[in-house]
């Protein structure tokens, strides 16, 4: 079985969390409030926000958002605590771009998003799946 | 010597058992439990701890879920380890008895001895183990964690290790290492109102007849101390306890530990924080009638277990299992109390 898109990881992660950790996903919702954070990893281009407490994975991004730029490696060893997301920024494997409340917002909903991701009994498996390792 | 090693397994027997969750037989859920043991090798060092937990932390509560979590740090390769999560039809557990397997550990009581076998982390590391207790344990009362939380331990300070831990592909053989085992139970959430400091110290010299626990329980944001204590024993038997009243602790330095090894390892994203407030030392003062130790622990450095907070509390609780230096010197019912040798000083709180 081929490894997950990102895409699909943060998709299908964000629906265990809705089904999974509900409180979680909605502080996730809130800590997104209005805005929405672009991400490029390799060739793929997202944006995700929240819209009537349901996330939404779109093409692009309307208003105020935060970009991240970052390759799948680099995520991977984020996940397996190889690489500090500080280092990953200042080693330039992580580029983080906006204004300061579009990266404060950003800030907060990544620590709620992992937040809810670890109260996920699922998460794990979908990680391994989008480490390519068997399920 | 046979009478006290007869009295020794019959005292872990009736102690040292699976207590189970309430909520396996349609009883409460909140239930926490794990067998922990440590290990001080010759350039190695082994955390293992096997747990089953009610898990509060998602929707739908998970009752007694079963974890091995281990933490090894060598000189050659420094800290490695894992949280491993299990589903029920590779586990082996029965209330009232102390054996259990999960996935590839298992553990055993044989004739007084306790024995370990574990492959862990994919392979990474493997050891085989043999552990002789070499002192009588100790069951502490009820320990409030606040409301309506509790936690109890049953504690065998010293036991001595022979076998064998291979760490990628590294063999570290053990003779006679020093070596420390707990149980916990009790009902309560991470993220409550509470958190812990606990140390073991074990000497270096295998002749000296001292070994030493200390632990103590304060609310979450460490203002108010809930419960505090030293036990110590003197060859295989408890030779003091000294309360709450009894000690004086302070801390001081700063652990610089911003990379250290989180598991499990997504979660150093969650908690990204430098450990700025772990001390490098810890020294206690304990005092009463005649009896006096003072204490110096010195952290050297650090593995942290992260877990989500349970219930509805967002965040995450930190559990830093700190390699330590004890040094012990006092006097105890007339007699003279030194020795220093390895420690290990655990430290429950929410992430700075």
């Amino acid at each position: 079985m081929p490894p997950l898109e990102f895409a699909q990881l943060l998709d299908r992660s964000l629906a265990l969390m809705a089904r999974e950790a509900p409180r979680a996903y909605e502080r996730l919702g809130d800590a997104f409030g209005a805005s929405a954070v672009r991400l490029e990893v390799g060739e793929e281009r997202i944006a995700v926000r929240f819209a009537e407490k349901r996330h939404r994975l779109e093409a692009s991004a309307r208003g105020q958002s935060a970009l991240v730029r970052v390759d799948r490696a680099t995520i991977l060893a984020l996940a397996d605590g190889e690489l500090a997301l500080l280092d990953a920024i200042l080693c330039e494997r992580l580029w983080l771009q906006g204004s300061v409340d579009a990266v404060i917002h950003f800030d907060a909903a990544l620590l709620a998003y992992l937040d809810g991701a670890l109260r996920c009994p699922s998460f794990p498996k979908l990680l391994r799946e989008y480490h390519g390792a068997r399920a | 010597m046979l009478a006290e090693t007869a009295l020794l397994t019959a005292l872990i027997e009736r102690g040292d058992h699976w207590r189970r969750s309430p909520a396996s037989v349609g009883g409460r859920v909140g239930h926490k439990e794990w067998s922990h043991f440590c290990v001080f090798g010759d350039g190695i060092e082994l955390l293992l701890n096997w747990s089953l937990m009610d898990d509060t932390g998602s929707f739908r509560p998970r009752v007694e879920v079963p974890r091995v979590t281990w933490l090894v740090r060598s000189d050659a390769g420094g800290w490695d380890g894992e949280l491993e999560e299990f589903d029920s039809e590779h586990v082996a557990v029965r209330g009232g008895r102390i054996d259990l397997r999960m996935g590839a550990s298992e553990l055993r009581f044989r004739d007084g001895v306790y024995e370990i076998d574990a492959v862990l982390g994919g392979g990474r590391v493997a050891l085989h183990l043999l552990l002789r207790p070499l002192a009588r344990p100790a069951i502490t009362s009820s320990i409030a964690l606040g409301s309506g939380s509790a936690v109890r331990w049953f504690v065998v300070p010293r036991l001595e290790a022979d076998g064998v831990i291979s760490v990628a592909g590294r063999r570290h053989e053990l003779r006679r290492a020093p070596a420390y085992h707990d149980r916990d139970w009790g009902r309560f959430g991470w993220g409550g109102d509470f958190s812990w400091e606990w140390a073991i110290a074990l000497p270096d010299d295998r002749e000296s007849p001292w070994s030493l626990v200390f632990q103590r329980f304060s609310d979450r944001h460490r203002l108010r101390v809930l419960s505090q204590g030293i036990l110590l024993w003197r060859r295989g038997t408890h030779a003091r306890t000294l309360h709450s009243r009894d000690l004086s602790v302070r801390s001081s330095g700063r652990l610089r530990a911003a990379a250290c090894l989180r598991v499990p390892r997504v979660m150093a994203l969650a908690a990204p924080g430098s450990a700025a407030d772990l001390p490098r030392r810890i020294e206690i003062e304990a005092s009463n009638g005649g009896d006096r130790l003072a204490i110096e622990l010195e952290l050297l450095d650090l593995a942290q277990i992260v877990v989500p907070n349970d219930g509805d509390v967002p965040g995450v609780t930190v559990i830093s299992e700190a390699r330590s230096r004890a040094n012990v010197e006092g006097r105890v019912r007339g007699e003279r109390v030194s020795f220093a040798g390895p420690a290990v000083v655990e430290l429950n709180r929410a992430p700075a």
